[in-house]
């Protein structure tokens, strides 16, 4: 974290610790919604919403505990994850998280081995198309970024945890690994991977187009 | 020390995202840009691969 954004989270978090309503409606607008993308990736929806309004409240009853070793934001993203796993817990579920290492993340959410979608035509084996030179209209349609999102949700969950983090919210790898819990390597990884198999999706489509 | 031998193909491919991170070590990097140098396949592959990052990035802009 830079100097001047470490400046800001100390007026931020001097703002929360004085229970200041303007502030937490700040971080609200700011990571609500990333928060909910999560929580979706776990749990059915209202479950998902009942682990995001938990993680809110944790937020409210901790602040004054938060020591600031860490970002804010990775922070509230650690007491998501710890509640999904709760929550996950009391529902019975199987825990698909990357900390839980390659185990879950063998196939693809189709049932292919993984080595299929990252060895498949359009890649090795062939010689791939430029994607450079089309229009941008054609990159930016609403439809396209629309399936992106689709295939993002389609990874195999530990893939998913890590793209979404990294490629759809911004985290750095840093910040991705802390909220997740595992090794640099591991994320980087889980990254490629994910990134590998949205790239084959949007191979596919593009050349049906 | 024998000089390192030059990377195949797939192998570049497994390293693309740690070069797009600039998380290679210097021998890699190297080994991988030389490779790059010589393979119009595999420089497309990592456009390719910029292009659906960056398009990820949009997409999650669009919804967040």
């Amino acid at each position: 974290m830079d100097s001047r954004t470490r400046a800001g989270e100390q007026v931020l978090l001097a703002a929360l610790r004085a229970g200041d309503q303007d502030a937490y409606r700040e971080l609200v607008d700011r990571y609500d919604a990333g928060l909910r993308r999560v929580a979706r990736g776990h749990l059915p929806p209202a479950a998902a919403e009942e682990a995001v309004g938990e993680t809110w409240a944790s937020v409210v009853r901790s602040i004054d505990r938060f020591e600031g070793r860490s970002s804010v934001k990775t922070w509230i993203y650690r007491i998501l994850l710890n509640t999904l796993r709760t929550a996950a817990g009391r529902e019975g579920r199987v825990v698909p998280f990357s900390a839980l290492g390659s185990a879950h993340d063998a196939e693809t959410a189709s049932g292919a081995p993984v080595e299929d979608t990252y060895r498949g035509p359009g890649w090795l084996g062939a010689t791939p198309s430029r994607w450079d030179d089309m229009p941008h209209e054609e990159l930016e349609r609403e439809e396209l970024l629309d399936m992106i999102l689709e295939a993002v949700d389609m990874l195999p969950p530990a893939q998913r945890e890590v793209v979404e983090l990294r490629d759809l919210q911004g985290f750095s790898a840093a910040e991705a690994a802390e909220v997740l819990g595992i090794t640099a390597v591991n994320q980087r990884v889980l990254l490629h991977r994910g990134r590998v198999a949205v790239r084959r999706l949007l191979e596919e489509y593009l050349s049906h187009d | 020390m024998t000089d390192p031998l030059p990377l195949h193909c797939a192998e570049v491919l497994d390293l693309l995202t740690e070069l797009l991170e600039d998380a290679l070590s210097a021998t890699d990097r190297l080994l991988v840009e030389a490779h790059l140098a010589g393979c119009e396949d595999c420089r497309i592959r990592r456009e390719q691969l910029r292009v659906t990052i960056e398009l990820i990035g949009r997409a999650g802009r669009r919804v967040l």
